[in-house]
């Protein structure tokens, strides 16, 4: 099998290990990106079984991918982990996915979705995930462009999806500064991007996801690009499967300018990065560099910022132990830095970030605050006509 | 008898260490079986994490008491299979000790767990630089370029040198005091914050003692106020030799540069291949970077005289690259090299003679030749200004014969390296590697006298066997 061989790749080097959450909350070499794929090899070569242990130590990563972007040699690790899973799918599914993956496909049904915010009681992590006001109203209808038009961009973010469904706030604010900034904004009835079940092991639901979504972008016949607003692991995903279509955040679209004031957003932010903003996408210094233009805000990166906060795939849920491990660490970070709050670029990450206690903000929230604080005449008010129909 | 030997002691370390302190399942052998030494493996009876200077004291004295090897592993990174337990044993990792103690600024000095990766200290040693703009901040000079990885631990027990240590010197210049725990349990503190000791050089002794003698378990070691400002050199070459000889010509020159590397074609593809490239010149069949450092137009002047001297030896092209984010890249390029082997290898055993510096090209060649032979590539990136050959000679662990034709490969580079003057060793240690090759460069009555000396640590025998004698 040829995705395989990269495992023949891995020299041993081991720069992966202090970029990997797992290891440097353990310090064990079965729970690093090398000793994984040594794992992964001794079972490809017969050496080893998919068995007890093994499985547990495969298990226990959360996928953020920073050890790809720290091997030298350039080992896919994610797609060797991918392609191990499908061949031992009922093994590597049995040690925490089988549990939690019927939590979150329940959650993600039509009846789930709308129970999800009184079943927050039910876990913490459940409930910073569906603290914000419904977007079902907002789907479904173009947005209008203001000033001289810049593109036409679709806007992906799903009612279909615990972690869109009640993040109104965030979607409300990619509006206005999408709108603001002349670009007709499109929102279909996206469906989820797939990646939570690709990564649980659910193949088959994650491909039909895309290709659904890949048929209503057909449907909408030409935009310039598929805007995800701020979600390094939707945009991971889409870029895995939207070729052809440019899938971009929604402020790295705004890199080359900004229009309109910048209003005083007087605070200071902890800033921990998306793993697959940063990773996959390569974005997240762009979208940095975007907010740094605003007055008064002060970006102040954790020392760790580069390196996964254990929040992605579920993994509080399925690692409860290595996650508040990376947590303490990471509360630790921030509070030396004294910040009014803490910056996320990913939804996956608040079911972590909310439990350091400070407020968390998105990047669009700040970009939002910062014009909605400045004389931009009609900045607040959106115009928008059904899509459908 | 061993198995009831090591079932006792797991049982009893689990008493202190706990359960997760203490790995004996098959997946765990299986998984701490190799280091950074591709061609090497080894299975141990069982792992333990202790996490202070006491645990580490105590576990180190059980295993003794029950006749078990010990063997310390920080990150796993030997490149000579240092951290392979080549006779079984336990293995004591240090991933748990990892902990900055004190940044002493007065002394100069931080005093870290021996399992605090290298690059960690500047990263913290930067962090208060930001806090007090108006200095230039502290740096440790010890910089191998698996510094990103590596554990101070490690670096001590191989001494480990690095690009800047054509200037600084290796770890063992760079330390002030050392927390040792001897087989026997008992913990010696050596040296202190202090700049001179008196007596013996334990210090000198334990460093690149490579676990045969002790274990280390916390260090003093020294930083160093950074200069102004750096600039960096890229010179490119035709050939090898001419390559060789310029840096020798630089020397020869007065000119003091902090780090002198060589990068040849097939090193350059490797790194330039993945996500560390720097845009490296990749038609050049060798490549010099050169580091100077000082005020700001003393640096700009060395640099423009070093970079004279590289077109006056030959160079086909030189560079000064003053954008310090571009000579971050390089460097960063420059230390990823090794691990970047994957793009070309994929596998590689890697050899670190010295030589002395005037035979750079003929040994190159030799290095060249002794692949050629054996249908085999060799890749080279090393330290030119200390005359530190790295010689990697490439091969496939799927095609059989390989790797032993590249070990002996790399024993025919190294007997070369002796007899034109050098080591077999410059900082990745003899370990399971090279110790064949030790009665190269020593008389028995000198070895003799080594294992002597480890006896009196060790009459046991049991800390790192297998490693360093023949």
């Amino acid at each position: 099998m040829k995705v395989f061989d990269e495992l023949y790749r891995c020299v041993h080097c081991g720069f992966c290990l202090p970029t990997c959450p797992t290891y440097l909350a353990t310090g064990l070499e079965g729970k690093s990106p090398r000793g994984r794929l040594h794992l992964m090899k001794a079972v490809v070569e017969g050496r080893a079984e998919a068995k007890g242990k093994l499985l547990e130590y495969l298990d226990s990563c959360v996928y953020c991918l920073r050890c790809e972007t720290a091997c030298p040699s350039g080992v896919r690790y994610g797609e060797v982990y991918e392609e191990f899973f499908k061949k031992y799918k009922n093994e590597m599914q049995s040690v925490s996915y089988r549990r939690v993956n019927l939590l979150f496909n329940l959650l993600n049904s039509k009846i789930g979705l709308r129970i999800a915010p009184y079943a927050k009681i039910l876990s913490q992590e459940l409930g910073s995930m569906v603290s914000g006001g419904d977007i079902s109203d907002l789907v479904g209808k173009v947005y209008e462009a203001k000033g001289d038009f810049r593109g036409r961009v679709a806007l992906f973010v799903s009612g279909d999806c615990v972690a869109w469904r009640y993040r109104r706030s965030i979607v409300e604010a990619a509006l206005r500064v999408l709108t603001w900034n002349g670009y007709e904004v499109v929102v279909p009835r996206f469906a989820c991007c797939g990646a939570p079940y690709r990564h649980s092991g659910q193949f088959e639901k994650a491909e039909a996801l895309a290709q659904r979504n890949l048929s209503i972008l057909k449907e909408l016949r030409g935009v310039d690009a598929v805007v995800v607003p701020n979600s390094g692991g939707c945009q991971a995903e889409l870029l895995r499967y939207l070729r052809g279509f440019k899938v971009i955040d929604a402020a790295q679209l705004l890199a080359d300018g900004l229009r309109g004031v910048l209003g005083e957003v007087k605070i200071k932010l902890a800033v921990q990065h998306s793993c697959h903003l940063m990773n996959v996408a390569k974005a997240h210094d762009v979208v940095l560099k975007i907010l740094s233009k605003i007055p008064g805000l002060v970006l102040a990166p954790l020392p760790s910022a580069d390196v996964c906060c254990a929040g992605g795939n579920m993994y509080p849920l399925r690692h409860r132990k290595i996650a508040d491990a990376v947590l303490a660490k990471k509360r630790e970070e921030v509070l030396s830095l004294s910040p009014d709050g803490i910056l996320a670029e990913s939804p996956s990450c608040l079911q972590q970030l909310t439990k350091i206690g400070l407020p968390v903000y998105f990047p669009l929230e700040i970009l939002d605050m910062s014009y909605a604080r400045a004389e931009n005449n009609g900045y607040p008010e959106i115009r928008a006509r059904p899509l459908y129909g | 008898m061993r198995r009831s030997a090591i079932s006792g002691f797991a049982k009893k370390a689990r008493e202190f260490l706990g359960e997760e302190g203490v790995l004996q399942e098959e997946v765990d052998l299986l998984v701490y079986e190799q280091d950074g030494t591709l061609a090497l493996r080894g299975k141990a009876d069982v792992v333990v994490f202790p996490r202070t200077v006491q645990e580490m004291a105590k576990v180190v004295e059980l295993a003794y008491n029950y006749g078990i090897p010990i063997i310390g592993r920080g990150s796993g990174t030997s490149l000579s299979g240092g951290g392979v337990p080549v006779t079984g044993g336990v293995i004591v990792s240090t991933a748990r000790m990892n902990k900055i103690l004190e940044i002493d600024l007065e002394n100069e000095v931080a005093v870290v767990q021996a399992g605090v990766i290298n690059d960690w200290i500047n990263a913290y040693l930067a962090r208060m630089g930001y806090q007090y703009a108006i200095d230039l901040g502290f740096q440790y000079m010890a910089d191998p370029g698996s510094q990103r990885v590596s554990t101070i631990g490690g670096n001590i027990a191989h001494n480990s040198g690095g690009v800047k240590c054509f200037k600084y010197g290796v770890t063992v210049n760079q330390l002030r005091g050392l927390t040792i725990v001897l087989p026997t349990g008992e913990v010696r503190r050596i040296g202190g914050k202090e700049f001179e000791q008196a007596g013996y050089d334990l210090i000198g002794l334990i460093t690149g003692s490579e676990g045969t003698l002790a274990l280390v378990a916390e260090a003093i070691v020294r930083i160093v106020p950074t200069y102004e400002s750096s600039v960096t050199i890229l010179a490119k070459f035709a050939d090898l030799p001419t390559a060789g000889r310029a840096v020798s010509a630089v020397i020869a020159s007065g000119a003091m540069p902090v780090a002198m590397e060589l990068m040849d074609k097939l090193a350059v593809e490797a790194v330039e291949s993945g996500p560390y490239a720097a845009g490296l010149p990749k038609d050049a069949e060798a490549v010099l970077l050169i580091q100077v450092e000082g005020s700001l137009p003393g640096a700009k002047e060395e640099a423009s005289k070093v970079a004279e001297v590289l077109r006056r030896s030959g160079a086909s092209g030189v560079e000064i690259v003053e954008d310090p984010a571009r000579a971050a890249k390089i460097w960063a390029a420059r230390k990823q090299a090794f691990g970047a082997m994957g793009f070309v290898g994929p596998n590689y055993v890697v050899e670190d003679g010295t030589i002395p510096r005037k035979k750079l090209a003929e040994a190159l060649m030799l290095a060249r030749a002794a692949g050629a032979k054996r249908g085999l590539r060799v890749a080279n990136v090393f330290h030119a200004g200390d005359g530190n050959l790295h010689p990697l000679i490439l091969y496939d662990e799927r095609k059989p014969g390989e790797r032993e034709k590249a070990i002996e490969a790399g024993e025919e580079i190294l007997e070369a390296c002796v007899e034109l003057g050098g080591t077999i060793t410059g900082e990745h240690g003899v370990g399971y590697m090279k110790k064949k090759l030790l009665p190269k460069m020593y008389r028995r009555e000198e070895i003799e006298l080594m294992k002597a000396i480890k006896a009196v640590f060790d009459p046991k025998g049991l800390m790192n066997p297998g490693k360093i004698f023949p």
